[in-house]
Order: structure tokens, then sequence, then C-alpha cells
């Protein structure tokens, strides 16, 4: 008794000259065990200062009480950056055995050390059943606690090893969040798994929770099998109808044990067996939102709560952005949701709207916010209003549509900064244009014609031509004014040499070229006189004419009756001719002499002034 | 017998040729595409040895920019505009850079000027000159409608459609040679590095009394005087948009 006293003496001292750590109760038990099983209980003190007493215990339910305590001490030392520690732990061992399945309670215990009374928390202990199967036959079937039963000659078969898809829920709401575990069940051990065909979670949104490598063990159709949850994922359904999610297939390495004869007696080996095994198909029945959706609705389904922001640099002003900040929080399919959206007035120009989602797996949906930026940069200064959103959601406890009524602003915009803005065919710039992607031609060398020759030569060519072009012409309408001058002139020689010609035809008797040469000569000479072409010429613009010429009326009625005869003679032919050839011819001769001899009356040209003479 | 298999062989060659070709500007936009910018730039690059064009320089500044390279983006936007004062996209995309640099730019107010540059840039140094020559024949058409023709009204519409022709003939001329100038002048530069100390000497500034002022990447010099080294300039003496002169390294701009 006193070595021992004296033993606890000296570890307390050790101890409390080491670091003063404080003197903690801790219980270790299991928390499941198979009906009939034998178990520990141990309770652990650690960096006792005194020596502990016993730790006064009550009954455990449903256990049968087999030894205890079993005493024992150990000490760790370790060394951590250059600080060593230590710790002491004196151990109470309680064995017993469960005799009972159910869930029950392993009682606080009490110890008394140092002075103090220390107590552990309650633990909860669950007792499962034992096999049905063992029951019947032992040593026929397998047991996952039992490893004599888990031999090599045994066939893994499909009730001994099996993975499972289970949906939290059969059927479910479009958008509303259910909890897919796949779980995989072995009454021997599990070493490794390898998935060949990962089962699929088409027209759902999946969130993966990451769960701990643990198993446990689960009793299903009143067997015990080591249980390991594989993979557990939050899936929210996109579409409605019967979703079928398909079977995975994995290879699952399990231990199986060999017997050896040895010379101590029969001696268990672990051997490892890779086992193929298929999941079945998770199925889920997918039910549409009900109809009539209201026709602001979100595509929200679940619980949430709506707040709005306005933030902006020193406040609201032209040419500066502006962003609303809207946040959805709460619980549901944050992932898929719309924002609803605010009635920006037309003079705002509007950035698309930016959306960050957080959200997490909780239960069985989603946890987290969505937050939402509207970014806006007011073009013109005065009191504008921002209409509200409206948030509608379906709400699942209550299997209804909510609508949550998201205030707008009223912004009174003051005069910014000169607009930064760039605009391209009207349109705000919010980055450069595209490529030019029509294929285009490029050239060695731009060279203007600016300067050149070519220029020059053009403008002193063209010059050059309108001179030559103008003179040429000036001397042409010279000269055609001159030999309408000159015809003027020349008027009486001509009529004289064709009535010359008339005399000849006189002498000859020739009545018809007589007369058609005195009218041939007669028509010429006015036609020279006046500067009119014959072919225009007739008895009225002669008249007219010679007396504007200033010849006295008298003769131009002489002229006229002179030409009317020559007429009457040349073409008509009846044989009464009362004129005679040489009285027409002295007419003739006369009338013109007259006119030559009229002063000429000054004619009116108004253009053509300088081209008289 | 021969001279066909020579056209054969001739043929072949041809067309060979002609499918080793690369095509440059597929290749670019593709690599554009494919936000490989540094491959694009490389394309274009070849092709600058074959010609340039107003496109290709707006390109090179669009692969530029997508880069980060701000500097040079700038610089090729310039220089699209030079070759085509016109190009629309070119300018949208220099004012949109403009925005992100650090100096600032002082675009154009006067409204005048704005509105004599938005006339000029109709058309090119050849255009104007062209035009001219056209107002030139109309004048010459007038003064001969003024001097021969015989109706009083179509004589008046000579005479005075004669002097609106000379004066539109004047002053396209006028244009043309301004618009030629602006074409060739050399007188603009663009810094092309990060940022640069410029100095109030033509050296590296040696104490801090030397030391003008920096200037940022994509900033517009205008050259008044330069140093050479053997050919080569090496510092320019410079005045920036908002009218400060300092020196600065030839190495540091580029001209457009």
């Amino acid at each position: 008794m006193s070595i021992r006293r004296l033993i606890y003496f000296i570890v307390a001292i050790i101890a409390s000259t080491a670091m003063a750590d404080a003197v903690t109760l801790r219980v270790e038990a299991p928390s499941q065990v198979i009906e009939g099983q034998k178990f520990n209980v141990k309770y652990c003190v650690d960096n006792p200062n005194d020596s502990p007493s016993e730790p006064k215990l009550s009954d455990l339910p449903n256990c049968k009480f087999i030894f205890g305590p079993g005493r024992s001490t150990e000490s760790s030392y370790s060394n951590f950056n250059g600080k060593t520690s230590q710790r002491t732990t004196i151990g109470f061992v309680y064995t017993y055995k469960a005799i009972k399945a159910g869930k029950v309670t392993i009682p606080s215990a009490k110890v008394i050390v140092g002075g103090k009374t220390l107590s552990t928390k309650p633990l909860a202990l669950e007792i499962l059943p034992p096999d049905r199967s063992a029951s019947s036959a032992p040593n026929s079937s397998v047991q996952a606690y039992d490893i004599n039963t888990q031999t090599t000659d045994r066939p893994v078969g499909g009730d001994e090893l099996f993975i499972r898809i289970q949906m939290s829920k059969p059927s479910v709401y479009e958008q509303e969040g259910v909890v897919c575990s796949i779980k995989l069940y072995s009454k021997y051990q599990v070493q490794k798994l390898v998935t060949n065909v990962q089962p699929a979670y088409n027209g759902f949104l999946a969130d993966e929770v990451q769960l701990p490598l643990q198993g446990h063990f689960e009793s299903v159709g009143g067997e015990n099998f080591y249980c390991y949850e594989i993979k557990r994922s939050v899936l929210i359904p996109q579409q409605t109808g019967h979703l079928e999610i398909n079977s995975g297939s994995y290879d699952v390495t399990i231990v199986q044990f060999e017997t050896i004869r040895t010379g101590f007696g029969l001696m268990r080996s672990p051997v490892e067996k890779t086992v193929k095994v298929n999941s079945n198909k998770g199925t889920l029945n997918v039910i549409p939102l009900p109809t009539p959706k209201p026709a602001d609705f979100c595509g929200a389904v679940g619980r949430f709560s709506v707040t709005r922001q306005l933030v902006s640099n020193k406040g609201v002003r032209t040419n500066e952005a502006a962003t609303i900040k809207l946040t959805i929080s709460g619980y549901g399919n944050l992932k898929s949701l719309t924002a609803p959206k605010f009635d920006f007035p037309a003079q705002f120009d509007l950035y698309d709207a930016q959306t960050v989602v957080t959200a997490n797996p909780s239960g069985d949906s989603l946890d987290g916010k969505v937050e939402v930026d509207y970014t806006f940069v007011p073009q013109s200064v005065g009191k504008f209003t921002v209409g509200g959103a409206r948030f509608v959601y379906f709400d699942l406890d209550s299997k209804e549509y909510k609508t949550i009524v998201v205030d707008g602003f009223n912004l009174d915009v003051a005069k910014g900064a000169a607009s930064n803005v760039v605009k391209y065919n009207n349109e705000m710039m919010k980055d450069i244009l595209p490529l030019i992607a029509t294929p285009f031609v490029v050239e060695v060398c731009y060279e203007s014609i600016f300067g050149e020759m070519m220029q020059w030569l053009f403008y002193v060519v063209v010059t050059l031509a309108f001179v030559v072009v103008a003179f040429v012409y000036r001397k042409r309408l010279k000269d055609r004014a001159n030999i309408t001058l000159m015809r003027r002139k020349g008027a009486n020689k001509v009529a004289r040499r064709r009535l010359k010609r008339a005399k000849r035809c006189l002498q000859k008797k020739l009545k018809d070229k007589f007369y058609e040469e005195t009218l041939s000569a007669l028509w010429g000479y006015f036609g020279d006189k006046l500067s009119i072409p014959v072919s225009e010429l007739n008895r009225d613009n002669i008249s007219d004419n010679m007396l504007d010429y200033g010849v006295e009326s008298m003769v131009v009625t002489d002229i006229i009756n002179l030409i009317d005869d020559c007429e009457f003679a040349r073409y008509a032919q009846s044989a009464e001719i009362s004129l005679s050839m040489d009285d027409v011819y002295a007419r003739a001769c006369e009338l013109i002499n007259k006119v030559e001899n009229t002063k000429r009356k000054k004619i009116e040209q108004p253009y053509n002034n300088d081209f008289q003479e | 017998m021969m001279r066909n298999i020579f056209i054969m062989v001739a043929l072949i060659v041809a067309l060979t040729i002609n499918a080793t070709e690369r095509n440059y500007q597929k290749e670019a936009i593709e690599a554009y595409n494919n936000k490989n910018y540094p491959a694009a730039i490389e394309a274009y690059d070849s092709l600058m040895k074959q010609g340039v064009s107003s496109e290709l320089y707006y390109n090179l500044g669009n692969c530029y920019y997508r880069s980060g390279n701000k500097g040079m983006a700038v610089l090729y936007y310039e220089k699209a505009l030079k070759l085509e004062p016109d190009n629309r996209m070119a300018q949208a995309n220099l004012d949109f850079i403009h925005t992100k640099l650090i100096d600032p730019y002082a675009a154009e107010e006067n409204i005048i000027v704005v509105g004599y540059r938005s006339v000029r840039n109709w058309l090119s140094s050849s255009g104007w000159t062209i035009a001219g020559m056209v107002f030139f024949a109309l004048f010459i058409l007038a003064l001969g409608l003024y001097m021969f023709a015989s109706s009083i009204i179509v004589r008046k519409s000579g005479f005075f459609g004669g002097f609106a022709m000379l004066a539109l003939c004047i002053a396209a001329n006028v244009i043309a040679a301004d618009a030629e100038s602006v074409r060739t002048s050399t007188d603009y530069a663009v810094v092309v590095c990060d940022t640069v100390q410029l100095s109030t000497v033509s050296h590296i500034p040696n104490t801090d009394a030397e030391k003008a002022f920096v200037v940022h990447e994509g900033a517009k010099l205008k050259k008044l005087d330069s140093v050479k080294v053997g050919n080569k300039a090496s510092w320019y003496k410079v005045v920036t948009v908002d009218n400060r002169e300092a020196w600065v390294n030839a190495a540091a701009v580029a001209e457009i």
C-alpha cells in the first residue's frame, strides 16, 4: 500500500513539475455491441494530481457485469516545437456482457481525485440483436462480428455483401431537395472499394456531402452488417416524372480468414477477396408544382427571406456606377432559382445582373444565400424611382405560393463626373469591338495622287483645251457671221448672175426655165439679204422682214406681186399668158435695184452685237 | 509531247505552292477565337510582310489589347486611323482603351475643328484630289456656258456656278493637301512600355533636377526634336496632350 502511495506521489510530483495540466475524467466505450458479446468500458483519469478513488458506477441496463475494475497506468511524452509535455493516465476497465438488445445509456460515473469529484457524461450504447441465422444454426452462416464464420471456403453471396441506393423520400415536388445515400452492407470487413460505373444523377442538381470514412453496425432484416456510406448527395430534381438513377457497379475487396494448422493450434490468417457488386436502381417520383403558377414565380422552392441594399460611392451620381444588392437567404433550391428584377427607369444604363450563390448541403436541401448585384449607371440628373421587385416562392410546409415584396428606391441623382462611357452605334461599349473577320486586302505602299504629275497635267491640259476650244469657237462664230454678212453683201451679185441666166432663157424663148430661174433668183436674193434660208422663206416673212429692213411698203407689194406672177406663170400651164417675159425680167431687175438702194434700217440683234460689222 | 508534260508539271507546282501557302488571316482568326493571342499576333506580323491595311492594324490592336498590352494596342489603332481616318471601329476601340489608361486623354472639344476633321475624313487625300479635278472640270464647263450660251438664264447660271465650282475646287485641293500631310506625318508616337520617366535633358536623368515627369503606356506624344546616334534617333523632345514638354528615350516609344 505505501509503495503504491509512494509511486502515486512521485508521479504527482512529476506531473506537477511538468505542465500544470488539469485533471480530467473521460469514459471510453463502444457505441454498438451485438447481443451476447463481451465489451469493455474504461474510465480514464488524465493527469491525476493524487491517487483517484475507484469510480462509483450505476448499473448498466441490459448488460451483465463480468469483471472489474482492472487498473492501468500509462504515460506519454511528447515533444512539440521544443516544448516537452507529459501526460499520465490512470484507467479503470470494467468488462460487461450484453444480454438484451436495445438502445441503452451508460450512466455517468463519479471519481474523486485530489479532493475534487469528477463525473463522466452519459454515453449512448446500442445493443444490436444477434443475427437470426446465428441462433438457428451456429457456424452455418456468416456473422459480421464472428471471424470464425468468415472462412475462405465460403462463397460471398449477394445477401452477405450488397450496395443500396436509398432516397430519403419516395416522392417530392419539382425543385424540392432529397437526400440520396449509397450504402455498402457487408458481413465481412471491407478493405477497398473501387467504383467502375458511377450512378448518374440525370435530371438532378447534385451536391455531395462530405462523409467521414467510418463504418458502423446496422441491422438489416434481422442480420447485423458492417455498413459504410459510400456517397451522400443532396439532389434537387429539375424535371418532373419518374426519375431513375442507374445502378452502380463496384469492385469490393473484403477479408476472409483462412484456417491454418500450426503447432500451437488453429490460427486465422486474413485473405483478401475482390467481388463485383452491382447496386440497385434509385427511383424517385417527382410531381409538378401546382398550377396555376403565379406570373412572377421565381422558380424557388423552400423557405426564404429577402433583403436589399443600395451601395454607391458617395451617393448616386450621373456617369458613376451604383449597385443594388439583393440577398435571398434561406433553405431550398438556391442554385436553381431565378432572381427577381427591379424596375429601373429608362435613364439608367444597366449592366447584366451578377449572381453569387453560397450554398451548402444541409438536411435534405441546400442552406445558404444568393446575392444578386444589379449595377446601374444613371445618365441624367434628377429624381428617379426604381420600382420594387417581387420574390415569389413555393413554401413546402404550407404547400402554397408565397410572395415577398422587395421595396424599390427613390433616388436623387446628382451631377457626377463627365461621362467615361464610350458609345458605338448609340450603344454603351463594355468591351472592345470584335476582330474584322471578313478577308481584307493588304497593300505594299499607300501612295496618294495628290501632288503627282497627273494632277498638274490635268489642270494644265484642261485649261489649254478650254482656251483652244474657246478660241476656235469664237472664230467660227465670227466666220459664220461673216458668211451671213458676205451673203447679204453678195446677194445682189448672185441675183444678177441668176437673172442673166434667166435672160438667156428669155432669149431662147425657154419659158418654163425662164420663170424657174427668175424665181430662184428672187427667192435666193431675199434669202441671202434677209439671212433666212430659202426653205424657210415665204411671202409673209419676206414682206415683214423687208419692211423691217426699211423697204417701202409699195415696193414690198410689188415684190410679192412679182413672185405671185412668176409662180402663176410657172405652175399654171394654161395657154393664156398675159405676162411677157421681158416685162417680168425688167420688173425683177428694177425691184432688186430698189431694194439695193434702200438704206438699211438698224436691225435689233441682242446677243451678237460683237459679231456685227 | 514535251510541251504537254511541261504544262502539267507547271500546273502541279503552282497548285502545290498555293496549297502550302499559309492563309494568315484564317490562322489569326482561329488563334484569336481560341484565345491564343501570341499566335494571332505572329500570323498578322507575317501577313504584314506582304503589305498593310487599316483592317490589319485594327486586328493587331485587338490582339494586343487582349494580351494585356494596352500601349501596343493604342499604337496599332492609331496606325489604323492614320491609314484610314474613317475607320469607325478603330476609333471606337481607341476611345474605349483611353478610358482605361492612366494618363489623361484630352479629346478635341472645339466643334469647328471636330467638324472640319469629320469632313476631311470623308475622303482620302487621293479622293480629295480627284474631287478637285472634277470641280475644275465643272468650272470650265460653267465658264463655257457663260461665254457661249444664248439663253440669259443659262449664262447667269454659268457665271455664278463657275464661281462656286472654282471655290470648291480650291477647297478640295486645300483639304487634299491637309489630308496628305496628316497621312505622311511622322510627328506622333505612342508610349509602349508600362511607365517611362521623362527628363528635362536629352539623356537619362542623373539628378532629381533632371527628372521631368512620368508618362504611362498608351500616352500619345508629339515629337518636336530629336538627338541622333548615327542614323537612329536615341532621344526625342516631346510634348504631351496636356502641353508638357520633356525628353523621352526613343526606345520607350513607337512611331505611329
